[in-house]
């Protein structure tokens, strides 16, 4: 095996190749064929093959391993009618309006969604909120680094609404659940 | 030829050069870098949140501290540096993975789970197609010491393509379980309709979705489209033509769900381009590498990665592109392209076919 400097023209053209360009004339192998039987390769394929089942049965029955070979299912089959409706939460911090990033500036959309149904349920008569006083001072400590100022009261306000498809009008139906959590520490 | 090595023909068959697995490491890498994702901000979840899903992010039994969040992001970085120059780039690849799944995992510790999944499968399996056999510091270390030129690992490709398929397949099947092809729902309907209300997505073609809503017979075409997408492409993945033509249509399709739903699901079209034959835009001759020592190797994969780092890390992030769009576009564009010369093809096929008759036919005296 030798090199030579590739794409080079002519060596009596005089005109240098590019200097790191190297063409080499070795004698291409399969990376592994020469080394792997035969049925190291099928068993890679088939054990892929029969964890999905495995995949599956987990993403059933306990929730959604990661990492796994899943791809958004979108399963559900909404049937909406004449009008959506859907739920909204407000937040508020001493009666300012803010984003949702203010409070959990680290999540994604649905991310963030999430946690603050985990935090503040939708309905009162579900399970009480979760705020420990570690989560508390996460959300103080987010709120104060987000607004530029000390924080004192989160109001989280659910509300229900509706989208009429023939009117293409939003019109509130009513509040769900309304929580205040004094963030320096007091009672919720 | 027994069952099991007609599996293992199967399994080999393709037409990748190095080159075109090298050329793409070379995109993936530099994508990679420019859309880093941030793991620090982990830390400032509230902690009582933190519940790992099924798998190896168990382990953590609460959340790691900023600190070791940052190193991990860090380390991310520098091994997409060495990935790039194709420094090591089995041992990186693997690494790359693990690390991507580690940070991805920890992030999806909070309930929710995104699926850019085939973006992470990508280094784990092209670890063993030979990406890193031209245009790297590897291909040069090889042929100072002798050894052979590494050439493709096709089963590899078939392996991520497998993969690729059977993903699509849990979607499709769970859309089978739950009604799609029911005639009487119409289920992209309702999802289009929750994300125009719930999450307001309005822009590009949405509005004009609107004023069809009540069209039942496209909403039903799109639903069994959809269906028959996801749960085709593993049988697609039998042969290449079919399963670059199924990839195809799924680019198309992320860049018709960005148009209607306004949902930028650009990973996926990353991985597909690890089927593109790259090489054939502009072949360059076999055995391109890149002349540097190890440790020069060491210094740049270091440098391009804390670099990057810092640069996400700072106030110059804002110069970063967001090439989620680009992407879907450019993908739907090499798709449209490529589906129509499929389309030309046939055509022509088919013309040849008819012809072969006639010209066998002997003409009238």
């Amino acid at each position: 095996m030798h090199w030579r400097p590739g794409l080079a023209p002519r060596p009596d053209s005089g005109t240098p190749g590019r200097p790191w360009v190297r063409v080499c004339d070795a004698v291409p192998v399969d990376v592994d064929r020469p080394r792997t039987r035969t049925w190291v390769v099928p068993t890679v394929f088939a054990v892929v093959a029969l964890s999905m089942p495995v995949q599956m049965y987990i993403n059933e029955h306990v929730a959604e391993p990661y990492p796994g070979l899943f791809q958004p299912s979108f399963s559900d089959v909404f049937d909406f009618g004449s009008g959506v409706r859907f739920n909204e939460i407000v937040l508020l911090v001493d009666g300012q309006a803010i984003d949702q990033e203010d409070l959990l500036p680290s999540s994604n959309s649905p991310e963030r969604r999430r946690v603050l149904e985990a935090l503040f349920p939708r309905e009162e008569d579900e399970s009480p909120p979760r705020i420990d006083a570690e989560t508390r001072e996460t959300l103080r400590s987010n709120l104060a680094d987000s607004l530029d100022a000390e924080p004192h009261v989160l109001t989280a306000r659910w509300e229900r609404w509706r989208f009429d498809l023939g009117t293409r009008q939003t019109s509130r139906i009513r509040t769900l659940s309304e929580y205040q959590i004094d963030l320096t520490g007091g009672d919720q | 030829m027994k069952v099991i090595e007609r599996i293992d023909d199967w399994c080999r068959r393709g037409d990748f050069t190095v080159e075109d697995l090298a050329r793409y490491r070379i995109i993936y890498g530099l994508i990679a870098l420019v859309t880093l994702p941030g793991l620090g901000g982990i830390a400032a979840q509230p902690a009582a949140q933190f519940d790992p899903p099924p798998g190896p992010i168990m382990l953590f039994d609460s959340i790691p501290s900023r600190g070791a969040l940052e190193a991990l992001e860090l380390t991310i970085a520098v091994l997409i540096g060495f990935l790039i120059i194709g420094f090591k780039t089995k041992a990186t690849s693997l690494l790359l993975a693990m690390a991507m799944m580690t940070g991805s995992g920890l992030s999806y510790s909070f309930g929710k789970i995104d699926h850019p999944i085939f973006v992470l499968l990508v280094p784990l399996v092209m670890a063993f197609s030979g990406w890193g056999g031209a245009m790297s510091v590897d291909a040069s270390l090889a042929a100072r010491s002798g050894r052979p030129r590494i050439e493709a690992s096709q089963w590899a490709m078939r392996l991520l393509a497998f993969m690729i398929g059977l993903a699509f397949f849990t979607a499709g099947s769970a859309k089978l379980r739950s009604g799609w092809l029911d005639l009487d729902t119409q289920a992209v309907r309702g999802h289009f309709l929750s994300g125009f209300v719930n999450h307001d997505r309005h822009q590009l073609l949405a509005p004009l979705m609107l004023r069809v809503e009540e069209f039942g017979f496209f909403w039903e075409a799109l639903d069994w489209f959809t269906v028959a997408m996801e749960c085709g492409l593993v049988v697609a993945v039998l042969w290449w033509r079919t399963f670059r033509i199924g990839i195809a249509v799924a680019s198309l399709f992320h860049f018709g769900v960005l148009m209607m739903m306004n949902i930028q699901f650009s990973a996926n079209v990353i991985a597909y381009g690890a089927f593109v034959r790259w090489n054939l835009f502009r072949p360059t001759p076999p055995g391109r590498v890149l002349p540097l020592s190890s440790p020069v190797a060491v210094v740049l994969g270091l440098t391009l990665g804390a670099a990057t780092y810092g640069v996400h890390n700072s106030d110059l992030d804002r110069f970063l592109p967001s090439i989620g769009l680009e992407v879907l576009v450019i993908g739907a564009v090499f798709a449209s392209v490529y589906l129509i010369a499929q389309v030309v093809q046939i055509i022509k096929a088919t013309r040849r076919r008819s012809r072969t008759p006639e010209s066998r036919t002997p003409t009238a005296a």
